[in-house]
């Protein structure tokens, strides 16, 4: 099955999407901020990112392009609930530096694990 | 923000001259801080809520309470997105706005978090007075003395009426207008003591309990208003209610380009 990996400093949130994505039998990684993900990402076992953009440490936008770089074919989704450039203006960075999906905090979990089905059904 | 001059008057209360844009700045960092919290939190709060309703009839109570979860946090999640908004605001630009508009869009702001038995009344006198202000500060303004009026009826209920008037006063902190605009806060809360009221509006004063309230908000209040050469004036009697009126100096020409 499918290697997920979620990046997310808040621990409830990241217990969440891990129980919500292992509900759809993923196996799933979790990190508490970049440094951490950086440390565990494994190229043959993960398949797609969900990351959190603000966070101690590395922050996200690192984690993306790091993993990029690892793994070229690596599909990844930014999370971010805004920060002091504005809710948009992280994201679109994400999108810039190769993000497949962006969703701005508060989201619906339920559409976020849908779309990693259909980023990792293209794949 | 570089190069643009305040045109404050010195602080009664500190004797230095208030850093209304620096106020602004740090109030607007901790307004993106809590938007951003509370974002995270709200998805754990839709996620959980969605994962019972899987295993859930939806007709059911615990369904139905369920839906009433998620519709606060839908409440939060529009609260949220407007504390984003006042965190995005950093310029700092006086334009002539009615006052009316100010206090119906900081009644909107406030309504979704209003506590239980608490009401607010509009008593606009004066529709069409203008001031020259910069809105989003006049808006934080009018937030933070309406959130601190509701707070102290938190317990017991009550109303507050926020009534905008035209009054003529000759001489406010030795500056003269003709006319200005008096911006009323009336609650029927628990009032204050005489000593409570007399610091309420220093730096990190706060009588907010188990972590409510940081003591910049009315801190900040003051300045915005020194600022624009207004006056603020609180009358308080324990167990009757607080009255804090605020007054601006009201724009001469309401010929004036209005901005609303």
């Amino acid at each position: 099955m499918a290697g997920v990996m979620v990046v997310e400093d808040d621990p409830a949130l990241r217990g969440l999407l891990k129980e919500a994505l292992e509900k759809r039998k993923y196996v799933v990684i979790t990190a508490g901020d970049g440094r951490e993900a950086l440390a565990k990402f494994r190229p043959s076992v993960v398949d797609l990112v969900i990351t959190d953009l603000l966070m101690p440490e590395e922050d996200g936008l690192m984690v993306i392009m790091k993993i990029k770089e690892m793994k070229p074919s690596i599909k990844m989704i930014a999370i971010s609930g805004g920060g002091k450039a504005g809710p948009g203006s992280y994201l679109l960075m994400a999108n810039k530096l190769g993000a497949d999906l962006v969703f701005p905090k508060p989201f619906l979990p339920s559409e976020l694990v849908q779309k990693v089905k259909e980023l990792l059904d293209k794949h | 923000m570089g190069g643009k001059k305040k045109t404050g008057q010195v602080n009664p209360q500190t004797s230095e001259q208030p850093d209304i844009e620096s106020s602004a700045r740090q109030y607007g960092r901790l307004a993106g801080g809590i938007a951003h919290d509370l974002n995270t939190i709200l998805t754990t709060i839709y996620g959980y809520s969605e994962m019972a309703l899987e295993s859930l009839d939806e007709t059911s109570e615990a369904g139905q309470s369920i839906h009433k979860i998620i519709r606060a946090a839908d409440r939060a999640r529009i609260l949220s997105g407007r504390l984003m908004n006042l965190s995005l605001h950093t310029t700092y630009e006086k334009v002539n706005i009615r006052v009316r508009n100010i206090i119906s869009e900081a009644v909107s702001f406030i309504k979704p978090s209003m506590p239980v038995k608490t009401e607010i009344v509009e008593n606009i006198v004066a529709p069409d007075i203008l001031v020259s202000a910069d809105p989003v500060q006049l808006l934080r303004v009018f937030v933070n003395l309406a959130v601190n009026a509701l707070q102290a009826m938190e317990e017991t209920g009550g109303r507050l009426t926020i009534t905008l008037e035209a009054v003529r006063k000759e001489d406010i902190n030795h500056i003269p207008a003709a006319e200005y605009a008096l911006i009323r806060f009336a609650d029927t809360g628990q009032g204050m003591k005489e000593k409570t009221a007399e610091r309420m509006f220093d730096p990190f004063f706060t009588t907010g309990k188990n972590g409510k309230g940081t003591g910049i908000g009315l801190t900040l209040v003051h300045d915005i208003i020194s600022d624009l050469n207004g006056d603020i004036k609180v009358s308080s009697r324990v167990k009757k209610g607080t009255v804090i009126d605020v007054l601006i100096p009201a724009v001469a020409d309401r010929m004036h380009k209005l901005t609303d």
